[in-house]
């Protein structure tokens, strides 16, 4: 033990640093604060031992770790050095080039003389900004007992470098119990959350929560990040949520690590429509499918599993509840076609000619019949009621429709979506669209909004798809 | 960019399989690599440490079909997924014409599906490239595990943006729709190429005996793998 000690003194003596040699001292950096900013210079036999300049790390380290310190015996005076690194608040540096990663400051701190310890400090006038003496904004100094281990070595954030922020939180501390108050509650199990977090932010073990404790938290606080795939709440935000029973569980600590709440837990307990995708999207549409012997693999793959494949359909806005996984997938025997919009309006990959159109019509919720009529007289219709007469019907709804339209037209009072007449037997709705009438028998007094506006695009999409000479419409 | 030889007449596509670490894509690319028939596809080269971490890419050539008297070639990479592998990914990423994204779809891996999606947004526009306009696919592979996340959820993730692009449950090892996510980003890199080649100046470039030797009309004869 002694035999390493003096090699490693007699090293000290004989090589000493090399940014020494090769830099000009520097002014001590910490002065007392009479000093700091006076023309007062010391001279060199006053400022006692050089500080020690650590050369730069490689930048493949980032700089960031900590250079060791040499062995000092607890019973060792305290090296009266102020050791700092290159690059840090030196006036004639020059800037680091924008692109290369910014150095980090690993600056060791003196270590006082026992008994000379500083003494706690004033704080600071509230009406004051509050500096730090190290002029960086970061916190105060650190200081280490000389009885203890080596000096930590504190990273000071460097002036160019950028806010390393990866996931923005909604503003975390100080507004805990305001954020907590906003949007629809989202309850999550306590005890779920609970079993995510580190045992060192517990104060002990977390069997005894029951299973039915729950943690309520406003949807506000989890919206913004369900999308970077991580949901995290500050410690404050969580204590403050937990119920008060508990909160002895968790270890509040104002600048520790965030709390990551499990996605598992988060996802099943969001509201319906919080997943929904975007209702712009556009699909690319391909005309022409190529036989690939890729596809000819992906059937058999699709036979020998016997196991969900092909494309995932898009979840329908009324479907919300649904995960989309349980959409049956189509076989992918064949090549998948792009869905066209009437296909897309009945959620189908199935060829749809106006037969099987009038056939998935009277499916909808709230129709109980419904007819097609084209403006050269030809007619389908499903399931009317034999009281209501199929054939009159279809022979007179379309000319109710240009009828009623254009005095309606007239009350400018917008477009017309749907005409309804409420008859004795059944109330009936007239939708137009080109050379397309179409006629639905309600099962109930009112169509559901989202009934009403399916049939209304069903009918605009018939209506291209038969388009006619403008002789032949209706509403020509 | 594909690579149009009409001295030859071939067509050389390139697809990279782009994802976080350890997500599967090595797995896609062994499996395509065992299925097809060995005339029609190069040696499976890959470049990988003990641990089976891809260090470099990995590449796999195949043959696929003749359209308009041109043989189609695809190219199959892979891009090593670890963070501190950028530059390489950027360098497979090159001259890419399709994307096959990989996602993980344990809940714990959602976050670096997050990063490295944005990753493959931030390396193509290093090459003036827009995700939208390149054909690409999304895998959601593992889907045989237990600690999966809800596809409505990797929907909202990944394919939540204006172009909706087709998306498959993918259980890479035992071959689950790997190929039919491949089929479609071939099929979407031959819609575009039968696009280009209607337009003037890919005729004009091919003249006009390339074209005529396959009418755009016919059928495409798929080689056999």
């Amino acid at each position: 033990m002694n035999f390493s000690f003096k090699r490693l003194l007699k090293k000290e003596k004989e090589a000493p640093p090399a940014a020494l040699v090769a830099t000009e001292p520097r002014g001590p950096i910490e002065k007392p604060a009479s000093e700091r900013f006076g023309k007062t210079v010391m001279p060199k036999s006053a400022r006692g031992a050089e500080p020690e300049i650590v050369p730069p790390l490689p930048s493949s380290l980032g700089g960031q770790v900590a250079v060791p310190s040499p062995f000092v015996p607890p019973s060792a005076p305290p090296p009266a050095r102020k050791p700092i690194s290159l690059g840090q608040d030196l006036p004639n540096e020059p800037l680091p080039s924008p692109l290369a990663p910014p150095p980090v400051a690993t600056i060791r701190l003196p270590m006082p003389p026992a008994g000379n310890l500083p003494s706690p400090p004033i704080p600071a006038r509230p009406s004051r900004p509050t500096i730090s003496s190290n002029g960086t904004g970061a916190p105060a100094i650190e200081r280490v007992p000389a009885s203890s281990e080596p000096p930590v070595p504190i990273s000071l954030p460097s002036p160019f470098a950028p806010a390393p922020a990866r996931i923005k939180l909604p503003s975390l501390a100080p507004a805990a119990p305001f954020v907590l108050a906003q949007g629809p509650p989202v309850e999550l199990s306590l005890r779920e959350v609970l079993s995510a977090i580190p045992p060192f932010q517990l104060t002990g073990s977390t069997d005894h929560v029951p299973e039915d404790a729950k943690i309520e938290l406003a949807f506000s606080l989890i919206k913004p990040q369900l999308a970077s795939g991580k949901v995290e709440i500050s410690p404050a935000q969580f204590h403050a949520a937990m119920p008060e029973e508990f909160r002895s569980l968790f270890v509040l600590d104002e600048g520790g690590l965030p709390i990551s709440l499990p996605l598992a837990e988060v996802l099943e307990h969001l509201p319906n429509e919080s997943l929904n995708l975007r209702v712009d999207q556009e699909e690319t549409e391909i005309a022409h499918v190529f036989e690939t012997p890729f596809s000819q693999h992906a059937a058999e793959d699709a036979a020998r599993l016997q196991s969900p494949s092909g494309p995932i359909a898009k979840a329908s806005p009324l479907e919300s509840n649904e995960a989309i996984s349980e959409v049956a997938p189509e076989p992918v025997a064949e090549p998948r076609v792009m869905r066209t919009p009437l296909q897309t309006l009945f959620e189908t990959d199935e060829e749809l000619d106006p037969k099987g159109v009038v056939a998935r019509l009277s499916q909808l919720p709230g129709v109980q019949a419904c007819a097609i009529i084209f403006s050269d007289g030809l007619s389908l219709a499903s399931n009317i009621p034999p009281e209501l007469g199929a054939d009159k019907l279809c022979a007179v709804a379309p000319e109710i429709a240009r009828r009623l339209e254009r005095p309606i037209v007239d009350l400018s009072l917008g477009a017309v979506h749907a005409i309804t007449i409420f008859y004795t037997k059944a109330p009936v709705s007239f939708f137009a669209h080109g050379s397309i009438c179409l006629a639905a028998v309600h099962s109930a007094d009112q169509f559901a909004s989202e009934t009403r506006d399916r049939l209304e695009h069903i009918t605009q999409e018939l209506g291209k798809i038969y388009a006619q000479p403008a002789s032949l419409t209706p509403n020509a | 960019m594909s690579i149009i030889n009409y001295a030859s007449r071939e067509i050389q596509f390139k697809i990279v399989y782009y994802g976080p670490a350890l997500c599967g894509k090595t797995t896609n690319l062994s499996y395509i690599h065992e299925r097809i028939n060995p005339t029609n596809r190069g040696d499976l080269v890959s470049l990988a440490t003990a641990s089976d971490r891809t260090l470099f890419f990995d590449f796999l050539p195949l043959n696929a079909v003749v359209i308009k008297g041109f043989v189609t070639k695809f190219q199959l990479y892979t891009v090593p997924g670890q963070v501190i592998y950028n530059a390489t990914r950027q360098l497979v990423l090159r001259s890419v014409d399709g994307v096959i994204f990989v996602a993980d779809s344990q809940l714990e891996k959602m976050e670096e599906n997050v990063e490295s999606f944005h990753n493959l947004q931030e390396n193509l526009a290093q090459q003036n490239l827009a995700l939208d306009e390149i054909p690409y696919v999304l895998q959601y592979n593992k889907r045989d595990l237990t600690n999966i996340a809800p596809i409505k959820y990797l929907e909202f993730l990944l394919n939540n943006r204006k172009r909706r692009v087709q998306s498959f449950e993918v259980v890479s090892s035992t071959g689950q729709n790997v190929f039919a996510s491949l089929n479609a980003v071939a099929q979407l890199l031959l819609h575009k190429f039968n696009k280009q080649g209607e337009s003037p100046s890919i005729l004009a470039a091919s003249g006009p005996a390339a074209v005529a030797a396959e009418p755009a009309n016919s059928p495409q004869t798929a080689a056999t793998l």
